[in-house]
Parts: C-alpha cells; structure tokens; sequence
C-alpha cells in the first residue's frame, strides 16, 4: 500500500519524522518497504501567475507571468493556460526532477524564459497532458511550498490480519498514534438532514446493514482541489474529475468505499436487492455481465445500476457534464460480496474492502468527510436520500488472563502495564479480579482469542523487547533411519562421479506413461506439468533431454525423490533412488574415454550396495517395457523386489542418440536398517598364488554359471576368481567367447605346494570341460 | 715405479668415466695389477728395504682405493642429476580429472538447515506430498472460504479429492497427532508445490517447517531457538530483527530478518534496498491447530516456524532464476 506520510501525519497533532515513523510501523507489523522521497531540489523552481497570454500558432501561446518582484515571458503548448491563474514555473538554468536541464529556448520566433510544468514532469503526478493548476493566489511563492514538497511516501506491506482495520490512512495514522502513546484527531463532521429509511429499499435487510445516499448539485466534472489530487497520485492514483477522484480519496482516508451516481441517469427510487435470475448490467468497463440471485445490486426502475459493492453500471455512471450527483456509503454482507467477485471474477479494491468488512462505526463519518470536502469544493450542500444505519454493535468483550499473555510472550509484564498498552489500541481493558475484560471495537475483528491480545500486547512493546529464552536441553535430536541412509547413498554416489539431479514431479503425461499407471492433475497450470511421477527415471529422462539440448552428452545423475502411484481413491507415495548414465567417464589426455554400459550401471549399484553393506542381487531379467528387452535386471533385496536395472529402451530415447542409456531405480524404504555389519577376518599370512586360465565357450553359456562351477570345482583354497578379459574375434571360433580368469589360491594355515595347486586347476579344468570349455592355462 | 708414476693413476682417476675407471682399477688394483704386483714382488726385497716399500705401496693402495670410490660416487652423483634432468615435464598440464560427482545446492543447503537443528535436539519428521483439504488448510486454521486460502492456490488431483500440500505444515498436524499429549520438537524438510501462474515462481519448491510443542513454551524460546540458527548459519554477527506478521496457523504470528548479507545494511538490489532480508516466518501455534493435532491448548503451548530452501539457496549462492534448480542442467550443477 502506497500512501504518502503527510497525509499520514496530517491526523496527528505532533507527528515524528517520516523516517521515525517508518521504524515504529515496521516494528508494529505493518512493515514499510520502501521509503521513496519525492519532488526533491525543486528549490529553485516557483508558483507564478499569468498576467496575459497571446497565442504564436494553433498550438502555442506565450504567456506574461509574474514572478512576483519581475515579469517574464513564457512559451506553452499546454491547452489550460489562462490570465489570472498560477502555474509552476522552471526557470532558465533550473533542473527538474529526473535531470533535465532547463534553458532558455526559441518557439516560433519567441524566447521562452523557462518553461511552466505539467504535474508529470515535476514528478509529482501522472497528469501530462496540462499545466499543473496551482491554488489561486500562489504567484510568487516557492513551489516546494505550495505543493508541499518534498514528501516522503510509504510503500506498506500489509498482512491480512492487519488490513482488516489499518488498510487506509486513519488506520495507519492510529496505529502511528498507539505506537506513540497518542491519539489521532478525525474530521468528525455531522451528515446533513434528510430522509430517515425509505421502506423497502433494502430488501432482504441483512444484505445491506448499512445504506447511506446523499444527493447534491455542483459544477459539472469540477476538478479536485490540489491537495486532494496530490495525495491520490501520491497513492499511486490517478485523477478523474472530484465527484469521482472523493470516493477514491474516502476509500484510501477512512476505508470506506463510496459510490457516485450521475442522477439525472436514474429513474425513480435507488433500491438495494438481489439480481433476478438471468438479469444483466453493462459495467464501466463496458462488458456485459450475467447476475444471479446471489449478487447484491443497487437498482433503480429501469433494472441494474451497479453490482453492489463490486463494480459500477455504465448507466449511472459519472461523466464530464454530471452535475446532479448521488453518494452512497454502505456496508454490504461480506459473504454474498465475496462469493459475487469471485465469481464474477472482479476483485477491485471496493470488493476486496467489502469482503473484509467495512467499519460501521465509521460510514456515516466517512460520507460526512466526503461532503464537506464536496462542499468545500462548491458542491453542495448535500441532503440526505437514504439513512439506514446499523445499530452500533456494542463492543465484544473479550477476558484474558495477564499472567497467561505474560508466558505466551515469555515477557515479564503486568497488569496495569498491559492494560496501557490495550487502551493505546484502542482496546479498553479493565481489571476484573485475576482477569482483564478488553473491549473490542467493531473494527478490530481480527481479535478474537487471548492469543490475539498477546500478540497485540507483542507488536506495542515490540518483539525486540522480548528476551531470548533457550528451549530447555536434554531432548536428543535424531534425523532418523531414512534420512542417514538417504546421506550416505548420496556421499558414496558422489564419490562414483554421479551427480544429483532434483527433478520436478510435475510432468507431461507423455513423460510418464512409459512408466505405468500414474495420477494426473485435476487443474494442470499447463501440459508439461500435468502428472505426478510414478518414477524418478521419468525426471532423470527429462534431465536428459535438457542436457542433450545444450550438447551434453556424457551424463551421471542420481536423484532421491518422491513417486506417486494411482491407488484406489487415493495415491501411494514412495521414496525412491534413480541413476542416469549415459556417454562416456571423463576423458582426459592420459587416456582414453570410457564408454558407459549396461555394467557401468551394475558397477555403480554393485559398489553402492557393497559400502552399503547390503544384501542387493541383480537377478537377469524383468518386465519392464520400457527398458531393453534383453538388457534388463530385477534388483533384490535378499528375495524381496525392490526395483530394477537395465538400459532404456530406444523408444524413449531421442532418434539421434546412439549411446546407451543405463537406468537403475529403487524404493529406498525396504533399505532402511538392512545394511549388514561386516564379518572382520584378520589378514592370512600365508603367501597365496595365482593362475591365469582363458577358457573358450559357446556364447550361451553364462559368465555366472562358469564362475559357479569354478567355485564349485575348487573348493576351499580357492580365495577368489576373477574375470579379466572377455574376448571375441578372430582367434576364437564363431558362436563363441574367450574368458580369462584369474584364479587366486591360498590356504590360512599354511603354504600351497605347487602340487595342491595344480590338483585344483585340473578339477577346475575337468569342470569347465562340460561346457565345452577349451582351456589354455597361463 | 716411482711416486710420480702412482701420482699420475691418481690424476687419471679423477679424469676416467665409469668405464674408464673400471679399467684403471684392473690396471692398478686387479689381480694382476701393477700395484698388485709391486706389493707381490716385495717378498723379494732386502727385509730392511721390505718393510719401507711395503709402507709406501700399502699408503699408496689405501690413496688410490680412496680416490677410485670418491670419483665413482661423483659419477654417480651427476649420473642422477643428469637422470632427473631428463625427467623434466610440462608442469603447466592439467591434473587427471577425477570422477566425481557435483551435489545439488538444494541439497546441500537442506542438509545444513537439518544438521544445525538436529544439533539442537529436533527430530526429522516427514510426510506425504499428497494430502487432504483438513490437513492442509482446516486443521491449520483455514477455514473454508477463508481470504487466506487466496494466499495458497493448491493443485487438485483429478480424481479423489485429494490436492498436493502447499506448505509443509499438514507435517505440524501430523506429527502432533502421533505424539499428542507428549511433548514434539520436530523439523520437517520436504517439496510442496502451488498453483502460481507466475514465471518467477516454480509449482514445485522446498520448505523446512519447525514445530516445539511443551508446556510453557513461549516467544522467548521462539527467539532463542531461531536467532542460534541465524547466527549458525550466517555467523554470529549476523544482524536479526524479529518483527509482527500473520500466518493462519500462528498467533501471535512473527518474521525473522536477517540484516543484508551483501551490502551490510546499506541498501542494495538483492534486499530491495531495505537493508534487511526476509529469512523465516514464525509464531505461536494457534490455540485451534493444537487442538486439531488433539492437544489442549491451556495444558501446552507451541511454536512453529518455517521458511523456503529455495530462498535461501538463491541468496546463498545468489542464484538469479529459480526454475533453474529444478532443470538438471549438467552446466548448472557442474559448479558446486
Ligand atoms: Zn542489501
């Protein structure tokens, strides 16, 4: 909320510096963003009166202006320039806000002395298109100090709780004032007499609590006094004419929104009543809009006016020639409004105060400041159509235990001390014996609770006040089982040159349909984020796309995030881990790159689980569609299937990648407490021995067979076997491969003769001769 | 052969390389050396004259042995240095690169957040991404048509009436009713996502709710227990300032701003020139959510607090754009 301090002020007797007054609001909760001082270093410039003016062509006049001790003259384009009015006036060698320099300048054959100033180029409104008129009589003073310069606005940022009762300057200003230990002085003014209620025109009656109209003749399209057009730009408004510029004036000041009729647009009796079923207004923005029987209207015997308390009809509405002028301040049920504009999908500022609540204390005192104000302005005097007033709400009381506020705020205060800082916010509260009784104005709805008056207790001695207390020690922080294991999958993955990707879990639901069934938005914000993930690879995919866009084509990621799978009426949710990898580990020029494949993928699971110290087996193959049919794996967890390993397959993948795309995925609660402690032996002293041996075989048989039946075969001396090469080509017979193996032997109590070693290479050799192995020993 | 002759050896020796010496030490010391044999013929001699040669050849081997070894280890000494000379390489070339891999900064800045409150005796609790409407907003004390339910507009799913949490509190409420009525102090990092048709925003983000629930608690342990964070995460001589501000679900309700870390309270672009940077929202907890999380509310009290990692990660490493997070951009996440 913009609002310029001086306005804030001018309700205050004695009002601090702004940049004071900016502390103790911040300090209060209605926090001051933004301090923007405006219309500084105009000390040059003056307020001058035009003695005559002649005109140079069809756009230009120059015009004698006094300056007050001498006479200059003065070229203008401006079409509102006329003898005996003030205007402001830069002159030569003068410099205006936003830098420009002003000069003495040839128009059409005439030296222009200076220059006079429209509102936008002193910077101090958005009014371009005319002179700034300055008050009568002006002539020869300072223009800083007719126009009230500089001034110093305030951009607010008010929470809902606050804006409730502080979305207007008096709000401001007694909230400045409590913070002060003062009070604000109000321009309390009587209505005019007039009507009392008018049978009928409000029906239903709860619907309006409050309806005030006042009819007056003025001028026709008067403009707003200076001052009041000033505090509206400084709002961040612009100016119309001051049958409309006061209800927006009215609306920022008290908080209260008024409307203006152009009366001689409407027929018979303004009346307050639902919409028909199917009725229809045009509203001031010209559009057509359908009502229903939820929609409060003001209406007069020719149909709807206005949507009440949310936009105004076209028919009716304020223009340049209106001189006979309705105004009405009312209080429309906050409900009904809120329901209306939401619907209608207009939340102006009027509605979003209606659904709020207007204060009624106050409208009458409101419509009272607009007339004067009107009336000032020679519009008036006003009479008044309609009075319907709510009744006074008598004030809520409210009990509170001072002690209990005391330990909410962990703040030592009294009684009496808290009982000050109420009243100062306008909450009277008196002692009744252990308890306080808070009187609460209608227009302090948001305190309800013994919480509220803590808080507002809180915000007057301020929270720095409050001390800082240790919470008591003696509870052990944890961060649980998942969120270790989830720390340790990360640091080992990391370690293996994977990095982590954090993927969103909105996609497209191309994205996630390779990987099953999954739930879908019911209000997407658009197609690419319309479905949560049933799998993490389907964000690991996603990832893919983005790098290979940008060129990337060796890729390592990991992501430990949530999947959501459609279960009846509902979805499940599991934590899971992924890994990516793609391309190649980095090359280097001390060698050559190294392409990933479907092992680089087993490799990197197979290292996790073993620094995990979990029983993981990959068992061949799965049933996954969407990975390779024959390059897939079921990852276990003893014999309970946790998830699965395998290539993508190539559907998923973009047309022009060529390389392998490896992805692994598991659910990560079945890990959770399954990490083994390992079983420690001491080293063996005893020398061990190796052997080389290459056996050839048909390409079915598998690696893990051979290796089961060298296992098998050699028994217990044999500490461990190893593949080293793997080999096909020209020296091998077609259908089959070359396996080398290195056999590692050793025994923990004594040395191996070379006798024991090579009874277990011929049992191994007789074993690998079932497979058709042709065996060749190094 | 006379002094001169030996002398002349002595001279060679420092002159020979290693093969050279090899050969003069056959010549003087070998078995059939000329000092060898010298000292052989000295059974010959008169014992008188004996005894006067045998000392003079006898000096003369120790002086030539000790010369021999002397110029073998000088040798030896510019063979190694003339080694390593021609071991010389291009220092400037890069070091192997090794593997390893990038952490993602989200990560790495909720793990910071979870460990510093961990140190101060929370619990991690976590929930589901999936929630229902009193979780998220009624048990939290947002009522059905409530104006503060415009500040959280929610994704639905299709189906189910379920919608995807907009903060981590519904972790508040779960929690609560797990351990009511004994006493919580739990931190609950996770993603929530809301329905922002806006391009600065992303629909999916990070938040770390904090929830004390005990007797007594108070806005002085509030206080303490956020202002040692800050000053935790961002020093000790970090500026704090704890000022009024309105959540549903807190009353009273605060925000913690921590004094710029940029531009030490003078005003700069990242802190919008106020000199003070919104770090965390915080309160009491309302009387009706310890009620909802089936607590009496005159029996304990509570505080809450929460605040997004996304923010905090972007003014950490003073990320300009926060969809970029999210992206997996390897060029992006190649720098931490
Ligand atoms: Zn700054």
């Amino acid at each position: 909320m913009r609002v310029p301090y001086s306005w804030i002020a001018s309700y205050l007797a004695e009002a601090p510096p702004a940049v004071e007054a900016a502390q103790i609001l911040s300090r209060q909760g209605l926090l001051v963003e933004h301090q923007e001082l405006i219309g500084a270093g105009l000390e040059a410039l003056l307020a001058v009166e035009v003695v005559t003016t002649r005109r140079l062509s069809a756009h230009l006049q120059a015009a004698v202006v006094s300056t007050g001790n001498e006479t200059v003259e003065v070229v203008s384009g401006a079409p509102n320039i006329r003898a005996g009015s003030c205007y402001p006036w830069a002159p030569p060698g003068s410099v205006l806000p936003g830098g420009r320099l002003i000069e003495e300048a040839v128009f059409a054959g005439q030296v222009s002395a200076g220059m006079l100033l429209s509102a936008q180029e002193l910077g101090v409104g958005e009014e371009a298109d005319r002179l700034l008129e300055l008050p009568d009589g002006a002539g020869g003073q300072p223009l800083a100090a007719v126009l009230g310069l500089p001034e110093t606005v305030f951009d607010i940022d008010l929470t809902p709780n606050l804006a409730v009762f502080c979305q207007h300057v008096i709000g401001l200003a007694e909230e400045l004032a409590a913070g002060l230990g003062r009070r604000v002085r109000l321009p309390l003014k009587e209505l005019p007499e007039g009507q009392r209620e008018l049978p009928g025109r409000v029906e239903p009656a709860q619907i309006a609590p409050t309806y005030l109209l006042a009819q007056l003749t003025g001028p026709p399209g008067p403009a707003s006094p200076l001052w009041l057009k000033r505090r509206l730009w400084d709002s961040g408004l612009r100016t119309h004419n001051l049958y409309v510029d006061i209800t927006n004036y009215i609306a920022l000041a008290w908080g209260q929104p008024l409307h203006a009729f152009d009366l001689d647009q409407i027929k018979g009796e303004v009346r307050v009543r639902l919409a028909a079923a199917g009725e229809t207004v045009v509203t001031l923005d010209g559009i057509s809009r359908q009502l229903g029987p939820d929609d409060i209207v003001i209406a007069d015997d020719l149909g709807v006016l206005n949507v009440a308390g949310i936009l105004g009809g076209l028919r009716g509405a304020i223009s340049e020639s209106s001189s006979h002028v309705l105004i009405e301040a009312a209080a429309f049920d906050p409900a009904r409004i809120r329901r209306s504009f939401r619907r209608l999908g207009l939340p102006t500022d009027a509605a979003l105060r209606f659904q709020r609540g207007v204060d009624r204390e106050r409208s009458s005192a409101a419509l009272a400041d607009a007339l004067a104000i009107l009336a000032a302005a020679g519009a008036g005097p006003a009479e008044m159509v309609s009075r319907r007033e709510a009744p006074p709400a008598p004030p809520r009381r409210l009990t509170v235990r001072p002690e209990r506020v005391a330990q909410l705020l962990g703040y030592p205060i009294g009684e009496a001390q808290m009982a000050h800082c109420l009243s100062r916010l306008g909450l009277a509260a008196t002692a009744h014996s252990a308890a306080l009784v808070v009187e609460v104005p209608d227009r302090r709805r948001d305190v309800a609770t013994e919480a509220d008056v803590a808080e507002e207790v809180g915000r007057l001695i301020g929270y720095d006040q409050i001390p800082e207390t240790p919470l008591p020690s003696g509870q052990v922080g944890a961060a649980g089982a998942d969120w270790e294991l989830v720390r340790e999958v990360r640091h080992w993955l990391l370690g293996m040159g994977l990095s982590e990707h954090w993927g969103n879990s909105l996609l497209a639901e191309r994205e996630v349909t390779p990987f099953g069934p999954a739930a879908a938005l019911g209000n997407p914000l658009s197609v690419e984020e319309a479905w949560l993930r049933p799998a993490l690879s389907a964000s690991l995919l996603k990832a893919l796309t983005v790098n290979l866009a940008f060129r990337h084509e060796d890729l390592r990621l990991f992501e430990v995030g949530r999947v959501f799978f459609p279960a009846e009426d509902a979805v499940r949710e599991e934590d899971h881990l992924a890994a990516l990898l793609t391309g190649g580990w980095p090359r280097s020029w001390t060698g050559i790159r190294r392409p990933i494949d479907l092992f680089s993928g087993k490799g990197v699971l197979g290292a996790l689980a073993d620094r995990l110290h979990l029983p993981l087996t990959l068992e061949p193959g799965s049933s996954h569609s969407f990975l390779h049919p024959h390059r897939q794996f079921t990852v276990r967890l003893g014999s309970q299937e946790i998830g699965w390993l395998g290539e993508a397959h190539p559907a998923l993948l973009p047309e022009r990648l060529k390389q392998a795309v490896v992805l692994w995925e598991l659910a990560l609660a079945p890990l959770i407490g399954q990490s083994q402690v390992p079983k420690v032996r001491l080293p063996s002293r005893q020398p061990t021995v190796q052997r080389d041996l290459a056996v050839v075989v048909p390409e079915t048989v598998a690696f893990a067979e051979l290796e089961a039946a060298v296992v098998a075969a050699a028994g217990r001396q044999l500490g461990d076997v190893a593949l080293f090469d793997l080999y096909r080509g020209p020296q091998v017979e077609a259908g089959h491969k070359s396996l080398a193996l290195r056999l590692t032997f050793s025994d923990p109590e004594r040395t191996l003769t070379e006798t024991e070693v090579d009874e277990c290479l011929s049992r191994v050799s007789q074993a690998l001769a079932r497979f058709g192995g042709d065996l060749r020993r190094g | 052969m006379a002094d001169q002759d030996w002398q002349a050896y002595l001279e060679a020796i420092d002159q020979a390389d290693l093969t050279e010496l090899e050969a003069l030490r056959v010549e003087v010391l070998g078995r059939r050396g000329k000092l060898t044999e010298a000292l052989r013929a000295l059974s010959q001699l008169p014992p008188e004259a004996r005894r006067e040669s045998g000392q003079m050849l006898n000096r003369t081997k120790a002086a030539i042995e000790e010369r021999l070894m002397s110029r073998r280890q000088t040798l030896a000494e510019s063979a190694l240095v003339q080694r390593l000379a021609e071991e010389r390489v291009d220092l400037t070339l890069p070091g192997e690169p090794i593997a390893l891999g990038h952490p993602h900064p989200l990560a790495m800045i909720q793990e910071r957040l979870v460990s510093i409150f961990v140190a101060m005796g929370f619990q991690v609790a976590l929930g589901p991404e999936v929630e229902d409407d009193w979780h998220n907003f009624e048990a939290l004390n947002f009522p059905k048509d409530h104006p503060a339910r415009d500040m959280q507009d929610s994704f639905t799913l299709a189906s189910g009436g379920w919608l995807l949490r907009t903060h981590t509190s519904p972790v508040q409420i779960r929690a609560m009713r797990a351990s009511a009525p004994g006493p919580l102090r739990i931190i609950a990092p996770g993603r929530v996502y809301r329905r922002d048709d806006d391009a600065t925003h992303a629909s999916a983000f990070h938040q770390i709710e904090g929830l004390v629930v005990d007797h007594g608690v108070s806005m002085a342990h509030l206080k303490a227990t956020l202002a040692t964070f800050v000053r935790e995460l961002f020093g000790s001589k970090v500026a704090i300032r704890f000022r009024p501000s309105y959540f549903p679900f807190t009353e009273p309700s605060a925000e913690l701003d921590v004094g710029c870390l940029f531009c030490g309270q003078k005003g700069c672009v990242l802190c919008s020139e106020t000199g003070w940077l919104e770090v965390l929202g915080a309160g009491l907890v309302h009387p009706n959510v310890l009620l909802a999380g089936g607590y009496d509310p005159e029996a304990v009290t509570g505080f809450a607090f929460g605040l997004g990692i996304e923010r905090l990660t972007m003014l950490y490493y003073q990320i300009p754009d926060v969809r970029i997070l999210l992206q997996g951009d390897l060029q992006f996440l190649e720098q931490f």
